[in-house]
């Protein structure tokens, strides 16, 4: 599945236009990755709860300078709900 | 919580009710999840991947999912781990400490030109938000229009005049100059950006400036501005075409609006190249260089030409001055039959042609040739040789001086005449001579008479162009004229009866020899001359 069928999906389902559509999408992502940054996870009724990890990775340096700095990522986590899950092994 | 702000933003911005925003937003996830139960995998953008995965019992950090065969597992896109670690490129010259690191992620604002335009607008648009409530009235498509406009405005204008929209980041400049004294001496890879940061700097700074209008000329040359003009015949517009963009109405989201045809008439650029543009010069040697060929082929053609004229010229000349020069003896070969130099022949002959072509007939005398070459046929239609009016005085002295030769000429020719014609020459001529004779025998009319002229046939009318005859009977007769055919002769006689009712007239045919037979038309018989003279002056009144 793509966005492009999820839009046209919603576009039908809610008799709303494509563009429309793909603003609601763009809004949902774009405070979903707001509320992760300010909370560190983000969670979604029926659907799954996004986590924010930080991991303490080496130190990495600069490779001409040789400068040193610690490169701290952070990765997220999704946790299905239930209902996805049980949709998921159903088949 | 997330849905209840994503409910409120969809109510907000796209006018829905609350029952269709929910609606929505669960028919979103509702989506994703059949999407990734069908296709195993559920890809949606700025967002990540979520995947079906078989569990092998190691990795799973939850108690439920223990009991599932098939987990879940998401896979961020990079823009998203970008934006969550905060480790743009333009970021990365950026130390961060550890308690930076440790702590919230701080909303920081991108610099980049070459974000998403959608991640722009819904920035944008949580800044709208986030302002006071009077802005939360506005209509979102106003302000879609709004962020279009905006959008628009960077497309078109060159990007040494571009006024970000987006505030530039100045903590990053502020951060910069707090930076220590080894960073700046030692050129490391964030100096790079601060130079290129300082430049953009720069440039905003002298767009601040100056005017956001470009020079016309970098962009669209002047002459094709001009050409704009008069196509389109608005000279109060300017000719930024930057201003008419700018000062625009909103438009659509769709584009349309009033002003759609009006920016459709500034940007229509006509692409212009200088050198298509007809030089005036070039036009003028063409046309003058032209010309010249064009005289010279006509030059040529003329001089070919000139020569055939000439050569006629000369030649239509030359004949037309032999012809005058030589005119007389022309004359005599060819309207002469004999060449004889008989100027009473000469005269018949141009008297008679003179009656056949003119269509009034006139009379000729000839008294000279009835006296000797007259061979009167003893009927009616006895005729004399015509000669002109004009020539009747020319022909009395010569008649005069040709009658000796006449008479000489006679005996030889009269060799075929009958024995009444000779008499009656005789006789004629003895008349003649008794009249010469003796004048006094005659009435004293005869010679007495003013205008009359004695000849060979009889008296001469000058003034009535006539010669009366005096008759063997001693009546007067007049002879009007002379002509080569009877039918002729016969016509004029009915003429001159028409004239005058009672007259009678007749044709008296001669022969004149070499001359041939000619017919004479004579009127009436009169007793006296003054009576055929009267007659005659009624006849010449009349016709």
């Amino acid at each position: 599945m793509n966005t492009v069928d999820l839009i046209n999906k919603l576009a039908v389902n809610h008799d709303i236009t494509t563009g429309r559509a793909e603003m609601i999408i763009s809004i949902l992502v774009e405070r979903l990755t707001e509320k992760l940054k300010e909370d560190g996870k983000a969670k979604v009724e029926n659907f799954g709860e996004f986590i924010l990890q930080q991991e303490m990775c080496e130190t990495d340096s600069y490779l001409k300078l040789g400068e040193i700095f610690s490169s701290q990522r952070n990765h997220i986590v999704f946790k299905p709900d239930k209902k996805f899950l049980d949709s998921v092994n159903s088949e | 919580m997330l849905k209840e702000e994503i409910v409120d933003k969809i109510i907000k911005y796209f006018k829905l009710t609350d029952f269709e925003a929910e609606e929505l937003y669960d028919d979103i996830f509702a989506s994703i999840i059949q999407g990734v139960t069908e296709d195993n995998i559920a890809d949606i953008t700025n967002l990540g991947e979520f995947i079906v995965k078989y569990s092998n019992g190691k990795n799973i950090s939850s108690e439920y999912t223990q009991s599932y065969k098939k987990t879940v597992e998401f896979l961020p896109v990079s823009i998203l781990e970008e934006a969550i670690n905060e480790i743009s490129f333009e970021n990365f010259g950026t130390v961060e400490s550890e308690e930076v690191l440790n702590q919230k992620p701080v909303e920081t604002k991108e610099d980049s030109e070459n974000a998403y335009i959608e991640n722009e607008e819904i920035k944008e648009i949580h800044d709208s938000v986030s302002q006071t409530s009077v802005e939360d009235k506005l209509n979102v498509e106003d302000e879609m229009n709004k962020k279009r406009e905006e959008i628009l405005h960077k497309i078109t204008t060159p990007k040494e005049d571009y006024k970000p929209i987006v505030n530039v980041p100045e903590a990053k400049v502020e951060n910069t100059s707090e930076e220590s004294v080894e960073e700046l001496t030692q050129k490391s890879f964030s100096d790079y950006f601060k130079e290129i940061n300082d430049e953009q700097k720069v440039t905003q700074e002298n767009a601040t400036k100056t005017t956001i209008i470009p020079k016309s000329e970098s962009v669209i040359p002047p002459a094709a501005v001009e050409l704009h003009k008069e196509i389109t015949e608005d000279n109060g517009k300017n000719k930024a075409y930057q201003s008419g963009v700018s000062t625009s109405r909103i438009t659509n989201g769709n584009g349309r609006g009033d002003d759609y045809e009006k920016r459709a008439g500034d940007n229509s650029y006509y692409i212009w190249y200088k050198d298509s543009e007809p030089n005036i010069a070039d036009t003028q040697t063409m046309s003058y260089e032209y010309e010249l060929l064009y005289q010279a082929t006509k030059e040529a053609e003329y001089k070919s030409k000139l020569k055939i004229y000439v050569t006629t010229f000369i030649l239509f000349f030359s004949i037309v001055l032999l012809l005058l020069i030589f005119s007389p003896v022309f004359y005599k070969v060819f309207f002469t039959p004999n060449g004889t130099d008989n100027m009473d022949q000469f005269q018949e002959e141009s008297g008679s042609i003179n009656e056949e072509t003119s269509s009034e007939n006139r009379a000729s005398l000839n008294i000279l040739k009835d006296e000797g070459q007259i061979n009167n046929i003893t009927t009616e239609n006895n005729v004399t040789p015509p000669t002109t009016n004009g020539e009747q005085s020319r022909n009395q002295q010569p008649q005069q001086q040709v009658q000796p030769e006449q008479t000489k000429q006679e005996p030889p020719k009269q060799e075929e005449q009958t024995v009444q014609q000779l008499r009656n020459q005789t006789q004629t001529q003895q008349q003649r001579q008794t009249e010469q004779q003796a004048p006094a025998t005659q009435p004293n009319n005869n010679t007495n008479l003013e205008g009359l002229v004695k000849n060979g046939l009889g008296w001469l009318d000058e003034k009535n162009k006539v010669v009366y005859i005096h008759l063997e009977n001693g009546k007067y007769t007049i002879q009007e004229s002379a002509w080569d055919s009877d039918a002729k002769a016969s016509k004029r006689v009915e003429k001159l009866q028409s004239l005058i009712p009672g007259l009678k007239g007749t044709v008296v045919s001669v022969d004149l020899g070499p001359k041939g037979i000619w017919y004479r038309v004579r009127l009436g018989e009169f007793s006296t001359i003054e009576d055929a003279r009267a007659r005659a002056m009624e006849l010449r009144k009349k016709g």
